[in-house]
């Protein structure tokens, strides 16, 4: 059993140092802007966890309404009290109080999507029979007026049994100072008044929980309700089976009991949407027409296609200068350091070249990530992913995978590791590990070093009719990662991960403007999963890599550098001495990383690579490579004597030049096509691993997808260089 | 069913996805996206009212 979450906000996380009068459960259907309100009510005043024993983050914030304390809670959003997953049944348990470590909240506040208040009413009416204060604030009102529609709100409130209803815009702020009013009063708000909407179901529920008296917790006619109706709803007194059982058949007969309730609240939100919500004018705004337009199939794919396009070259044009900003700042403070410590000793060496060099080979994807994922959030909010979903949903299908998988799998093109955790969205556990399985193949941040450096140097920098060769190649590694990943997933799915199709019903969002907060603290939140998971994996491994190249010390190559020193410093004066001695002492950190650790590594396992046209020095970086990318281009630099920092222009002519024992050289076309084959397909990154077997609770799947990435990267070098060779 | 996908509701058939599939309907103003296969599961009564 997990530990219990923490039970209170902790005062350092808070800015009052008051404790809160009361909970409030923030509740709601899924995309109805609940977490938009939230966002505006709590502000930075938020805690994230986990509830215990399962993925779902809880988020508990606090709001300062006139002088008055409440503590949030932003509830998964569910569309009833029956759960439907596991997000939703952590809703359900927290608002009955049943969930080890979180308060049972005090009062409710219910976020409904006012454009889509047929579905919200369902929800609406359970929560009124809750017997707590709640208060309803309907959301998207500017959406609701542009497509004409009007809501009596007096209504609304009568039929809702007194529930107070407050209209806003959660992107906007319109209706909070009403809002935020009535939340400081929240708990002097009486309870909705009751109205027997199902007598049989309330009696039943009643007479069980008299039965039950004594011998567990005391139970609300509600849970009793819910356990009658709910076939998976856990015994939360021992022995009651029989009495559950009997009443269901007596209730619902042969009729499916979640039907039942489905026919009758429905009923009841058909007769209320009547009274509440009148169509209005039926005049259609020009927006709403360009809207309706756009989700047609064929603009919508259109316009789809546009939009990933201008934003991959978004991303390439904006983070390439900061990128380079960031590398030249951390080299600029590798220097520094180097000039402040003792020369030549291994704190220098460990400071220097692991641990800043490390630090600096996470922080200078962060462009990149940000970039990537604040259009990914902006969409994601406008509803417009939504509707992508929707449109690419056959298509996915077709090759095992789900409509869904879009913003996981758009992610990973930034870093899987976030998106790997976004995949919880995906309801089929079928469909979801085929997205987590493809996730790595998407050209992720950390591929790019390398693909510049080996495009940059072996690709020739011509046009072919209007096309420019580097950028094609660069668009051929994409395109094959995007293949590997849909192989995989259709094999997947065709084999292992073989089973139906489930339902899939989703409900359309709106469109509606970005709410700048929301996409804001979203960035925020996969930056520090980045930053977080990624980067402390990265920069591991980065000074581990540091110290298999730098152990053991060679006192034979400390000699032979002095040497060479003391001779080109008798022969040699001037800025001739400086370049000789620069040499020198690549040429010594080279020598040195041949009989280091890695080096030993590399010249261990070069028989197997041969075949794919490596020889020892390629070996040992890629393996220092395999538990994180970002590191190749470093050792590379080493290895070939350049140093670390050299450009790439000197790198690149390094590897040209270099060749085998034999005179041949390493770097041919086909051996340098064979390369990027291989990390285009294999998984070399520890964090990926980490979150996989995290995501999907076991050790079989991160495995799987090492091996079987690996191999297909090994056997795709193998055969292009054979080819290539013959 | 918890979307309101009950016996008596009033649905607007709104469009079909690339390749026919979802389909697209609206039912008392939300929108809803169908697979194919469970939209068949479902008996329609045309009302001859358009919109």
């Amino acid at each position: 059993m997990a530990a219990p979450a923490e039970t209170a906000v902790p005062l350092s996380r808070i800015a009052v140092n008051r404790k809160a009068v009361a909970t409030v459960a923030v509740v709601g259907n899924p995309n109805a802007g609940k977490s938009s309100v939230f966002n505006r009510l709590t502000g930075l005043r938020q805690h994230v966890a986990n509830y215990p024993g399962v993925t779902v983050e809880r988020r508990i914030g606090r709001g300062i309404f006139g002088g008055v304390s409440l503590d949030l809670i932003d509830l998964p959003g569910t569309y009833s009290l029956s759960p439907a997953s596991t997000d939703e049944k952590i809703a359900v348990d927290v608002l009955f109080g049943r969930v080890a470590g979180t308060p049972k909240p005090d009062a409710i506040l219910a976020v409904i999507d006012s454009t889509r208040l047929y579905q919200g009413l369902y929800l609406l009416q359970q929560l009124t029979e809750l017997g707590r204060p709640m208060i309803v604030a309907l959301t998207m009102i500017d959406a609701a007026e542009r497509d004409g529609r009007k809501i009596d709100f007096k209504a609304l409130e009568d039929a809702l049994g007194g529930a107070p209803v407050y209209p806003i815009v959660a992107t906007s702020g319109r209706g909070f100072p009403a809002l935020n009013a009535a939340l400081a009063k929240i708990l002097a708000v009486p309870p909705p008044r009751a109205t027997a909407h199902w007598p049989e179901l309330e009696r039943a529920a009643e007479a069980l929980v008299t039965r039950w008296r004594g011998r567990g917790p005391d139970l609300h006619r509600v849970e009793a309700e819910r356990l009658l109706i709910d076939a998976s709803a856990p015994a939360l007194i021992p022995q009651t089976g029989t009495d559950i059982a009997a009443a269901r058949a007596e209730l619902f007969g042969a009729e499916p009991p979640l039907a039942a309730e489905a026919r009758r609240r429905y009923a009841w939100v058909r007769d209320t949407l009547a009274r509440v919500e009148s169509p209005g004018s039926g005049v259609v705004t020009q927006t709403a027409r360009l809207i309706e337009w756009m989700n047609r199939p064929w603009p919508g794919t259109a316009a789809l296609i546009v939009l990933m396009f201008l934003v991959f070259q978004a991303v390439f044009a904006w983070a390439t200068p900061l990128m380079e900003l960031i590398d030249a700042g951390f080299g600029s403070l590798g220097s520094l350091v180097a000039a402040v410590l003792p020369d030549g000793t291994w704190i220098e060496s460990l400071i220097v070249k692991g641990i800043i060099a490390g630090v600096g080979s996470v922080i200078v994807f962060l462009p990149q990530i940000l970039i990537l994922f604040l259009f990914i959030n902006l969409l994601e909010d406008t509803g417009y992913l939504a509707r992508a979903a929707f449109l690419v949903d056959r298509a996915m299908r077709s090759v095992g995978l789900s409509g869904q998988s879009v913003i996981p799998l758009l992610s990973s093109f930034a870093c899987a590791v976030p998106s790997i955790m976004a995949t919880r969205v995906i309801p089929n556990r079928r469909d979801r590990i085929a997205t987590i399985l493809a996730a790595p193949f998407m050209t992720c941040s950390a591929r790019l070093p390398v693909y510049a450096l080996l495009i940059g140097a072996f690709v020739p920098a011509q046009r072919v009719g209007i096309v420019n060769l580097q950028g094609l190649v660069l668009f051929g590694l994409y395109a094959i990662g995007i293949v590997g990943g849909v192989a995989t997933a259709l094999l997947l799915r065709s084999s292992v991960l073989r089973g139906e199709n489930p339902t899939f019903i989703l409900a359309l969002p709106e469109f509606r403007l970005p709410n700048v907060r929301t996409v804001a603290m979203k960035l925020l939140d996969r930056v520090r999963v980045f930053l977080h998971r990624a980067g402390t994996i990265i920069f591991a491994v980065a000074v581990v890599v540091w110290a298999l190249t730098y152990f053991p010390r060679s006192p034979e190559v400390d000699q032979a550098r002095a040497v060479a020193e003391a001779e080109a410093r008798a022969s040699l004066a001037g800025p001739v001495l400086e370049r000789r001695l620069a040499d020198i002492g690549n040429e010594a950190a080279a020598d040195h990383i041949a009989q280091s650790w890695l080096g030993r590594a590399g010249h261990w396992v070069e028989p197997a690579f041969r075949p794919l046209g490596w020889d020892w020095r390629v070996s040992a970086a890629v393996i220092a490579g395999f538990p994180a990318r970002e590191v190749v281009v470093a050792v590379l630099g080493t290895i070939y004597a350049v140093g670390e920092e050299a450009d790439e222009e000197t790198l690149a002519g390094r590897l040209t030049a270099a060749q085998h024992p034999g005179g041949t050289p390493v770097f041919t076309l086909p051996m340098v096509l064979g390369l990027l084959l291989f990390y285009a397909w294999c998984l070399q990154c520890a964090a990926t691993l980490a979150v996989i077997r995290r995501e999907t609770n076991s050790w079989r799947w991160p495995v799987f997808a090492w091996s079987y990435m690996t191999a297909l990267g090994y056997g795709g070098a193998l055969l292009i260089y054979q080819l290539g060779t013959a | 069913m918890v979307l309101g996908l009950v016996e008596g509701a009033e649905i607007v058939f709104l469009r079909r996805s690339l390749g026919g599939d979802p389909l697209e309907i609206r039912i008392y103003g939300a929108a809803i996206s169908l697979r194919d296969e469970q939209a068949r599961r479902f008996k329609v009564v045309s009302n001859g009212r358009a919109g």
